[in-house]
């Protein structure tokens, strides 16, 4: 019964409950911890740093989408 | 001083088998170089980011007669790669396979090949199997980067392999 609804589930596509922009904070995540987990010398010290370039990603993203919105607000 | 996870010296690792230990399952590398929890971090952040990828995006999400890049990023993803290429292929198969039972006789191979393939996605419409709109990009996405990231993994494993190293870096002397 599990084995089924398992198999279901990475056999045909789902549908997001929520707009898919949404999945760039994950995959942002996903980026800054493994990209810190190679690189910290320092593993106690590697949550706070996860965090740390999970916004820098996420902070850059958005201010490149200000930009893009206030150029088509303005003119 | 604990030795064996303190000393980047205690053990000679070989570089080949790490890459390939590091690719075949993410973040293996890492433990056999020692470093038991990068491993365990990038076994969960890779697997997770890969079959979330595989979830949303359904079988097709690898898909190398349509996104030949994206799908030699999914395969550095190592097993689960080659899992979801196998299970995305027999599915092909089996589609193909009734299509070509559906096809005339008489066209040539040209209309053949192109009746052929809008029956297999009509058949895949049909299931429910074929991706569909900005869902299934983000899955391709999601999936493609989880192997990119394997990449970086599988060269830093090499690398500290090649160096020598061995079990998690001495802390720096304080000043």
């Amino acid at each position: 019964m599990m084995a089924t609804i398992l198999a279901g589930l990475f056999t045909h596509p789902i549908e997001l409950p929520f707009p898919p922009l949404w999945l760039l904070a994950p995959l942002s995540l996903a980026v800054a911890a493994v990209y810190k987990t190679i690189r910290t010398p320092h593993l106690r010290r590697l949550p706070i740093e996860i965090a740390l370039v999970t916004l820098y990603i996420l902070g850059g993203m958005g201010m490149l989408m200000l930009v893009p919105w206030l150029l088509t607000r303005l003119l | 001083m604990k030795s064996s996870s303190r000393d980047n010296t205690a053990r000679k690792t070989e570089p080949i088998l790490t890459g390939l230990l590091a690719w075949i399952v993410p973040g293996a590398g890492h433990a056999y170089l020692g470093r038991p929890v990068r491993a365990a971090v990038l076994f969960l952040v890779i697997h997770l980011m890969f079959w979330s990828g595989v979830a949303i995006g359904g079988v097709f999400t690898v898909n190398p007669r349509q996104k030949t890049w994206w799908s030699r990023a999914q395969l550095c993803t190592g097993v689960s790669g080659l899992v979801t290429y196998y299970r995305q292929s027999q599915t092909h198969q089996r589609l193909d396979a009734e299509a070509q039972a559906h096809l005339p006789a008489s066209a040539g191979p040209l209309e053949r090949e192109a009746r052929r393939q809008a029956l297999v996605d009509k058949f895949k419409a049909r299931d429910g199997l074929a991706l569909v709109g900005p869902s299934g990009e983000i899955a391709i996405i999601l999936s493609g980067v989880a192997g990119l990231l394997n990449i970086m993994c599988v060269f830093d494993a090499f690398m500290l392999s090649l160096m020598g190293r061995y079990g998690e870096p001495a802390p720096e002397a304080r000043s």
